[in-house]
């Protein structure tokens, strides 16, 4: 098997001259996209690179280049022949075949909180419009299932994940982090000194309370009936998150046979991955997974950094997830995505760091129909500037719509009716003969 | 009954008499044979009343040879000259005078002549030929900014003109539907705009010198309120635009109409308005770059009111009651006293009176007790604590951006409103503030870390300080507003002189907010040199070596600003009434016109000869009846949402709830660094961390769209019913709860505290006897207690103000 190069919209005439086997261009262009009803069930783990990974010291590694650009980590040769991940991702080099790996993702700015913004909102921040989230639009879109909340962060939301103008119901519920000895996922258990005949005794009292209060001379047929619904609503899925099981256990981790904590790593990010899958199988669509604020964010010290900690612990995760979809048969429902907000400068720094590049950087998908084994794109030879097929931030998330069946096409209004399509980009077409 | 009033009233309308009519305007004027002129004809009923009568009234034309009617009061000039029109309606007489000039010697101007249509039939916008690459390989210029390009697109390409045989040309044949068009059927061929397009067409399709005049204004009319009160009734609309020169033309038939409430009226193309069900619906008008909006009410199905029996406290009650007399909406009752000490506690200073107090005031039999109250609240601490809360959301004060700056304009806040220093003053400091960053508050307006540049400035200060969302037209003229980008990077060369200076190895993070005289502002693209330019379009005259920003300050501040004023007096409005005159508050605009527009000059003029002071202007807001509104509805009220005839009721934000659960509870809550009792309302900065303050949307601060999500969501009622900050207060033996019981305090009494701290009343019979029957069921009574507080916590009551 020989990685398979794929490009987007524009490259219609490199991509013959290339002539790379696995590919047919008859089919390009106006290949089908995600079958509608599958898709629409899909799922999405979003393992969040905060603070920008290092584009040419993981998986767009430039041996060629000088010293002080491609630093001291040498490529390894994966299971699919001509794609080379970083030495220090020995695990992630071995499951190539179930990934696909975008070189020439470009942003436009290079301060961490715009930029994240737009990675994870699809949109520029403006001063006067607060974007929602893919998650919040994910879970607006496609609602809850099973009681789980529909958008979870892990461990917590960063501000920008937020909903935006779309209103805090469709905000990210924060699962806490799962690799802490005690974790609980915070405030489902009802208070340790009440058991649950009391708890309903105290729920009558609220509806009793309640039901007073609307009959209130000065409140009855009030307009904001409407508020009560919406504040009853989330009651209601809080108690369901409360009672029931199903829901719950998708939060413990601890159930997970040990084999398999271990094959996803016991960090935050292993952990965090290994409870996105659970939740996920329970009915969460969308599940964004971080370890830390700007853990990635490696101005000083990049290559220890990565070599000791980052790396590691992102093989074990990203590998340990991807395997442990696949023999579950869930890999084909669930969009798995690594990225950050950017790249990193291609020229080491004097402190042996590299900083805020976001001219190019590499994203990896698997999962939800995007071929293994594949490359879209191309940087240059110091990973400086996109050299072919530039994926645009905007690209990015119309594909992450277009994965999981939403039409990203579609506009939402804002409060002062201003529109807002879910994406302006254009979908990568994920075109590849099987076999 | 309901029926049988409706009925009356139709029938008052029919047979009422009318005392006279008018027409707008007494004398159009036209350029040459062929132009038409729109006339609207009103009439006025004896007993008060007015109806557009357009359709109805007679037309005599005194000389034929020189105009000819076309259509219900659209006169068409035939001949250069002028002639009397004599207007006729039962008996009543007007008169207008039309008046036809000499023709220019007819010269084709695309942009005035052929743009317009695109416009009016929305063929430029986002979702057709406006949208990024086209439709169908046509593509104009998005809402018809580039009129050059637009002509361009049309000329250049195959067969869409045909100039021999013009009805030929694609541009006739898709809009016609002769061809299949995506767009569909949008004229016939007998309409106007074809004749103008095919006309246009045969003389060449030419671009025109490009040097014709620019439409500086439309004005709509009729001005004011438009009621109409049966179902199918109908309203003219008249569109007139004004020249720089002074002259004036009939735009009706090129501007564009629409609305958003197409359930109320229903408007065609040619700016007939037709009533179809009760409500108000807001016209938006748009023709060459300009726009303006008219507000049309429908009463159908309504009975008569009689606004004289209203009691009233102030102007605000005639300014609010008037319009809601003329929708035939009757306020809601008077809210009791319970319902006005809580929400007036709470909308003023973010704080729940105490049982003491609710039980002083309920007590008091004082007839002036709530206007006493009123006062006493508006020299509370908590009072400009809370208001320093507001305005550090306003201008969006956090530490990480605002080199640390947050507790010092904080400070700087809470003492302006603490003292009620006139808001032109504090506007003028933080406009031209110099100096530290960190230590000196009005500087927090240029402190952000991330260095705005001009352009930010711009953006910012026409938001806060003038309500006015320019922000579109940092790229590209505003699509629903007149403003251009030209207005908007004229305000931005105000702030072309401001230079942030870094001082670092004296203090880590200050920095100096420093003025360079000699720097300018560039255009992004052209980059020219951009002279200050103010909104109302005037050049200030700056001294090279005087800070620009000055002059802007002058302009903001002077009594006749036309924004400023408005702008402040609509945000505090909100906070007390639960929704903007204008909505939102930061985007008045002309296409977003305010519910009440003569409510809005009233406050706006009573905050002005208060000196611009918040405190007259607040207290006369809380002492009014319209705030003194039960939330209930009647029958008439329960769909307003915009005109203030009930108090609408909404949640209660993150900090006052915060310190609301923790004085229920009798147990401050600890924030990072500062001493107990540190009240929520009271903290400078968003970022010192609480789970429960982060968990019910305390805003970040990173946008200037400040307003609060208030929206419920599964993880704040979780963390009200399970969430530590919560249990452990109620059980906490230095609490309310452990002190009375151990106290020995009987059921009733601790129901009353509870009752009164939390809810400003004591419980009513039956809440008593609900609340013993729970408590009877329990075996232990501090946690069946316990569980009882935790109840009125979770309540709706509690989480809402109301």
């Amino acid at each position: 098997m020989t990685p398979k190069h794929i490009w987007g919209r524009r490259d219609f005439v490199k991509f013959g001259s290339l002539g790379l086997a696995g590919l047919n261009l008859a089919e390009f262009g106006h290949l089908p996209r995600a079958r509608g009803a599958e898709a629409k069930e899909r799922a999405c783990i979003l393992i969040w690179q905060m603070g920008g990974a290092p584009q040419q010291d993981m998986f767009d590694m430039k041996p060629d280049a000088p010293v002080e650009y491609r630093g001291v980590f040498k490529p390894i040769s994966s299971n699919v022949p001509g794609l080379q991940v970083c030495e220090h991702m020995p695990r992630i080099a071995k499951v190539a075949d179930k990934y696909c790996v975008i070189r020439s993702m470009t942003g436009r700015t290079a301060q961490h909180e715009p930029a994240q913004h737009w990675v994870l909102t699809g949109n520029a921040p403006l001063a006067t419009l607060s974007f929602p989230s893919v998650g919040s639009v994910v879970a607006r879109e496609k609602g809850a299932k099973n009681g789980l909340p529909p958008y979870i962060a892990i461990p917590g939301p960063h501000y920008s994940y937020g909903a935006g103008f779309l209103g805090g119901a469709y905000g990210p519920f924060a699962a806490g982090d799962p690799s802490d000895h005690g974790y609980r996922v915070r405030d489902v258990h009802i208070p340790t000194d009440v058991n649950w005949e009391e708890v309903s005794d105290r729920r009558l009292l609220i509806k009793q309370m309640d039901a007073h209060f609307l009959r209130d001379p000065g409140v009855a047929g009030t307009s904001g009936a409407n508020e009560f619904r919406v504040l009853d609503d989330a009651y209601e899925k809080a108690l369901t998150l409360m009672t029931s099981d199903r829901a719950r256990k998708a939060f413990n981790v601890f159930e997970e046979p040990g084999a398999t904590r271990d094959l996803y790593g016991r960090s935050p990010i292993g952990q965090g991955c290994l409870l996105a899958r659970r939740l996920v199988e329970a009915g969460a669509r969308f599940v964004q997974v971080h370890n830390g604020m700007n853990v990635w964010d490696t101005h000083q010290n990049n290559f220890g950094l990565l070599q000791n900690e980052l790396l590691p612990q992102f093989d074990a995760a990203f590998s340990g997830l991807l395997i442990d979809l696949e023999r579950r048969g869930m890999l084909d429902s669930t969009l798995v995505i690594a990225t950050g907000e950017f790249g990193r400068t291609p020229k080491i720094n004097a402190a042996g760091g590299r900083d805020h590049w976001p001219k190019v950087w590499s994203t990896v998908m698997a999962g939800a129909g995007v071929p293994g084994g594949a490359i879209i794109g191309a940087s240059d030879s110091n990973a400086a500037e996109v050299k072919d097929s530039p994926v645009t931030v905007e690209d990015y998330t119309a594909t992450v719509y277009e994965r999981l069946g939403i039409d990203y096409t579609k506009e939402y209004q804002t409060p002062i009716g201003r529109p807002v399509r879910l994406s302006s980009g254009k979908h990568l077409r994920f075109s590849h003969r099987t076999g | 009954m309901m029926r049988l009033t409706i009925a009356l009233a139709a029938l008052s309308l029919r047979a009422a008499e009318i005392d006279r009519i008018t027409v707008e305007p007494r004398a159009a004027a036209v350029q040459g044979p062929g132009e038409s002129h729109q006339f609207l004809v009103t009439a006025h009923y004896a007993e008060g009343g007015v109806r557009d009568v357009t359709r109805e009234a007679r037309y005599a034309i005194q000389d034929p040879g020189v105009a000819k009617a076309v259509g219900p009061g659209n006169l068409t000039a035939v001949a250069e000259g002028v002639t009397q029109i004599e207007i006729q309606l039962e008996g009543r007489k007007t008169r207008a005078a039309f008046v036809v000039h000499p023709a220019r010697g007819k010269t084709w101007e695309f942009a005035n002549d052929i743009a317009p249509i695109f416009s009016k039939y929305g063929c430029n916008n986002n979702a057709c030929h406006g949208a990024l690459n086209g439709q169908n390989g046509f593509k104009l210029s998005l809402f018809g900014y580039d009129p050059a390009a637009d002509h361009e697109a049309i000329v250049s390409q195959g067969k869409r003109l045909d100039r021999t045989n013009p009805a030929k040309s694609l541009l006739l044949q898709k809009p016609v539907f002769e061809l299949s068009h995506g767009g569909g059927h949008l004229f016939s061929k007998d309409s106007h705009d074809y004749r103008i397009l095919h006309d246009w067409i045969s003389d060449g399709a030419p671009l025109g010198s490009g040097t014709a005049p620019r439409l500086s204004s439309i004005h709509v009319a009729p001005r004011g309120m438009t009621v109409l009160e049966r179902e199918g009734q109908q309203q003219q609309l008249l569109v007139m635009g004004s020249y720089p020169d002074g002259s004036k033309a009939d735009l009706t038939r090129k501007a564009r109409f629409e609305t958003a409430s197409d359930h109320v009226v229903s408007v065609s193309s040619t700016g007939l308005v037709t009533a179809k069900g009760a409500g108000e619906a807001v016209i938006l008008v748009r023709t060459l770059g300009q726009m303006d909006a008219v507000r049309i009410a429908v009463t159908a199905g309504r009975a008569e009111v009689n606004s004289r029996d209203w009691p009233r406290n102030n102007r605000i009650d005639d300014l609010v009651f008037d319009k809601l007399a003329k929708l035939r909406i009757r306020p809601s009752e008077l809210a009791s006293d319970t319902q006005f000490l809580r929400r007036a506690y709470l909308d003023t200073t973010g704080t729940l009176p105490t049982a003491e107090e609710a039980k002083a005031f309920l007590n008091d039999k004082d007839p002036k007790k709530r206007d006493k109250l009123v006062d006493s609240l508006l020299d509370r601490p908590e009072f400009a604590q809370f208001w320093a809360l507001k305005w550090g959301d306003l201008f969006m004060i956090q530490a990480i951006y605002n080199m640390n700056n947050s507790p010092f304009a904080h400070e700087y806040f809470r003492r302006n409103f603490a003292g009620d220093r006139p808001y032109t003053e504090v506007a003028r400091e933080m406009l031209t503030a110099v100096g530290p960053m960190a230590s000196v508050g009005p500087n927090s307006f240029y402190s952000r870390e991330d260095r705005r540049p001009p352009e930010e400035y711009a953006t910012f200060t026409s938001k806060i300080f003038l309500g006015l969302s320019l922000e579109c037209a940092r790229c590209h003229d505003h699509p629903k507003e007149r403003w251009k980008r030209d207005d908007y990077l004229g305000l931005a060369a105000f702030f072309s002189q401001v230079r942030m200076k870094e001082r670092n190895g004296y203090r880590p993070f200050e920095g100096f907010v420093a003025l360079d005289y000699t720097r300018e502002f560039r255009h992004p693209q052209s980059r020219q040199v951009v002279k200050p330019r103010l909104l109302d379009g005037r050049e200030p005259l700056v001294d090279a070596m005087a800070d620009r920003r000055e002059s802007l300050a002058n302009w903001i501040t002077a009594p006749g600003n036309p924004y400023f004023a408005k702008a402040a007096v609509n945000r505090v409005w909100k906070q007390f009434f639960g929704r903007g005159i204008v909505e939102p508050v930061d985007d008045f605009r002309a296409t977003n016109p305010p519910a009440n527009p003569a409510l809005l000059e009233g406050l706006a003029a009573e905050f002005a000869e208060h000196g611009y002071r918040f405190k007259p202007l607040m207290a006369m807001m809380l002492k009014s009846r319209v705030y003194q509104l039960a939330a209930a509805t009647n029958e008439s009220n329960k769909d307003d949402e915009t005109n203030f005839s009930h108090y609408y009721v909404r949640r209660v934000a993150a900090e006052p709830l915060a310190d609301a659960v923790a004085a229920v509870t009798g147990v401050s809550d600890r924030f990072v660094s500062y001493y107990p009792g540190k009240r929520a309302i009271d903290l400078p900065d968003p970022g010192i961390p609480s789970y429960f303050l982060q968990t019910f949307e305390r805003p970040v601060r990173d946008n200037a769209s400040c307003e609060r999500n208030l929206a419920p969501t599964v993880t704040q009622a979780l963390h009200l019913m399970n969430g530590d900050t919560v249990l452990d207060k109620l059980s906490s033996p230095g609490g309310s709860l452990s002190r009375l019981l151990s106290a020995g305090a009987a059921d009733d009494q601790v129901l009353d505290h509870f009752y009164l701290s939390a809810l400003s009343r004591y419980p009513k019979l039956e809440e008593r006897a609900a609340a013993k029957t729970y408590l009877a069921k329990q075996r232990d009574r501090a946690k069946a207690f316990q569980g009882f507080v935790w109840a009125i916590l979770n309540s709706k009551e509690f989480s809402f103000n109301h």
